[in-house]
């Protein structure tokens, strides 16, 4: 299939309103498994006991945080160089599904942190950084809104979205670069991960399951952008009116 | 069936945080979708008054 072709606002959304219900089935059957397996299939941590199940949903919920930010920066990117319609729309949109993804990472990191920890929060560089992650996309999310010209709103936060990526590193090297209460790296230390196959395999399982969802979540969105943009045009009139 | 569900003295933590967890995700899916829905019924609106 051809991209430019993926690329037009009206293929765009007239293709994907069946492929937005087949993705949303099997997000939720796939989420279903892959809570059960976190929760009652994967064996018992012999040090944090149960409370380590918490990493099921916070550490896919952490990387999709960071990968989202990623997807609206260089969709920014493209956007602000080529003016690409439909890149805009998907930069601007990612925004608000990163920002629930950090959210879940934050929160789900605070309780599993009480048990764990101790306490439910500590200025350490990983959990200020992410915490610096949220007002990004909280940033983005409010600069657009207050710009009546939308066109020229993506302008401005496909630039502060391209200027914030200098926080990714920060987040995903801050274990290393500081002595943070966070643990170091335990999946991505690829020739020697520390976590048991039994625990890894859950965790990847859900990785996957996320970025599905957050395919299902950004095409509906990328559909409401369309929508709002496009609801005056003729091909969106006569396309509701079939 | 409760023995099943148990996880010890960090039931509530692990329970809070899927809940937590999955009703997030679930309002970030149910609001393209009904935002969507009610921009549609707006136009609709619309265009019966001008009838």
């Amino acid at each position: 299939m051809n991209i430019s072709k993926i690329a037009n606002l009206k293929f765009f959304y007239t293709r994907t309103k069946n492929i937005t219900f087949f993705l949303s089935v099997f997000s939720f059957v796939l989420f279903s498994v892959g809570i059960f397996w976190g929760l009652f299939i994967a064996p018992e941590d012999y040090l944090q006991g149960n409370s380590y199940r918490i990493i099921y949903m916070h550490v896919p919920a952490a990387w999709l945080s960071l990968q989202t930010y990623i997807f609206m920066a260089v969709t920014g990117f493209i956007a602000l160089v080529w003016k690409v319609k439909i890149m805009e729309i998907a930069s601007i949109q990612s925004a608000p599904i990163g920002a629930l993804f950090t959210i879940i990472a934050l929160v789900t990191g605070m309780i599993w942190g009480k048990p764990t920890w101790g306490t439910y929060w500590v200025w350490d560089a990983r959990l200020t950084s992410e915490l610096i992650l949220l007002f990004l996309y909280i940033g983005v999310i409010a600069l657009y809104a207050s710009f009546k010209d939308k066109r020229q709103a993506v302008k401005i936060t496909s630039l502060l979205a391209i200027i914030g990526l200098i926080n990714i590193p920060i987040i995903h090297y801050s274990v290393e670069w500081w002595n943070t209460l966070h643990q170091g790296p335990t999946v991505t230390k690829f020739e020697k991960p520390s976590a048991h196959i039994s625990m890894l395999m859950p965790l990847l399982y859900m990785f996957f399951v996320f970025n599905i969802y957050f395919l299902t979540v950004i095409i509906k969105r990328i559909r409401l952008g369309i929508y709002l943009r496009e609801k005056n045009s003729k091909w969106m009139e006569e396309y509701r009116n079939d | 069936m409760i023995e099943f569900f148990d996880m010890g003295k960090h039931t509530v933590f692990v329970y809070i945080a899927y809940i937590f967890s999955i009703v997030v995700l679930f309002i970030g899916y149910l609001l393209p979708h009904f935002s969507l829905k009610k921009e549609l019924r707006n136009k609709d609106d619309k265009i019966n008054k001008k009838k």
